[in-house]
């Protein structure tokens, strides 16, 4: 069976107003899916009602074909950046690694201009440049095939957010991602499929002019 | 084996970050509690220390409901492992328990053989 992340019927409600309505959504490995759409239209929620730590209050969350019932996450299938990061402020970057990352792939991972001469550094010490840029990437060398990024660009120089885009590039070669960053112009440097999030709907978009009516690239 | 292996790094990485803390706030208690029981401290210090112990796990339970209330988004470090929260809780409640059983222990013994010396 094909490796395939599948996201069906997705309701949610804060209070009386709805958020996401009968959204569906589908991944494969090589997909790289940029999640558009206005602050507040539940872009963060939609991910992580996928990656099972929140609940909607209607979803069906299929990983190859497997209904997902309890916490998609349990799987191990699924890694999800989180907004506000997700290194533990007290651990060195270096044992962070060595905790998630297998042994053969450590010494990779740290050749790397932007990360070597921060591997002894706590992570509370890094930048919150160098700390998003070294959550993304062992994010993507990590073995779960289906990745969530939510705004991975912020905070991050031009010259990162092209690391960045590679990284993205490489992974994307076993792994299915679905991002969102409200610097659309990044995302799009990188995505092969585009998703609208308005009016509670998810639609997918062919062309990037088409995103136009909606706001975007409007003072090009 | 390798899966539990692996696994158990991150619950001893969550107990770790967790048990200097905890420990201050269930001797804090535990102190409060020796207060209110003997305000005219006539325990003796080791049995007193001892008691103080029994707190930790307390203090663990207080450390992690405190952590729900602040900031409920600090696990995704643990999610990204396919570890759950209670998981956690569990195993921490567990080593915590362990913890204040291998002090007592060495408490225990430590009497016994001042008694024998004296």
């Amino acid at each position: 069976m094909q490796t395939q992340l599948e996201v069906d019927s997705v309701m949610k409600m804060y209070g009386e107003t709805t958020i996401l309505a009968d959204v569906y959504l589908s991944c494969i490995p090589g997909d790289i899916i940029g999640l558009f759409g206005r602050n507040g239209t539940g872009k963060s929620t939609l991910l992580k009602i996928i990656f099972g730590s929140l609940k909607g209050d209607r979803s069906c969350i299929r990983i190859n074909g497997t209904i997902q019932k309890h916490g998609t996450y349990r799987t191990g299938l699924l890694a999800f950046l989180p907004q506000d990061g997700y290194l533990l402020p007290e651990l060195s970057l270096a044992k962070c690694v060595e905790l998630l990352l297998p042994k053969e792939h450590r010494k990779d991972f740290f050749a790397d201009k932007h990360l070597f001469k921060i591997r002894r550094s706590k992570v509370s010490e890094m930048s919150g440049g160098e700390q998003r840029y070294a959550e993304i990437k062992l994010i993507l060398w990590g073995k779960a095939p289906f990745i969530l990024l939510d705004e991975p660009f912020q905070g991050l120089s031009p010259i990162v957010s092209e690391s960045v885009r590679e990284h993205i590039k490489i992974a994307s070669q076993t792994k299915g991602i679905i991002l969102t960053d409200h610097n659309f112009r990044e995302v799009h440097k990188c995505v092969n499929r585009i998703m609208l999030l308005n009016d509670c709907y998810l639609k997918e978009v062919r062309e990037p002019s088409d995103l136009i009516p909606f706001g975007y690239y409007e003072n090009d | 084996m390798l899966f539990l292996k692996n696994r158990s790094k991150f619950h001893i990485v969550f107990f770790k970050s967790r048990i200097k803390s905890s420990s201050g706030i269930g001797i804090l208690f535990g102190l409060i509690a020796q207060m209110a029981i003997d305000p005219e401290y006539q325990t003796p210090v080791i049995q007193m220390i001892n008691k103080l112990l029994l707190f930790i796990p307390i203090g663990m339970l207080f450390k992690i409901l405190i952590e729900e209330i602040d900031n409920k988004d600090r696990y995704y470090f643990y999610y990204n492992q396919g570890i759950t929260k209670i998981e956690l809780w569990i195993t921490s409640f567990i080593f915590s328990f362990s913890y204040y059983f291998i002090f007592n222990l060495i408490f225990t013994i430590c009497r016994h053989s001042l008694r024998l010396i004296v």
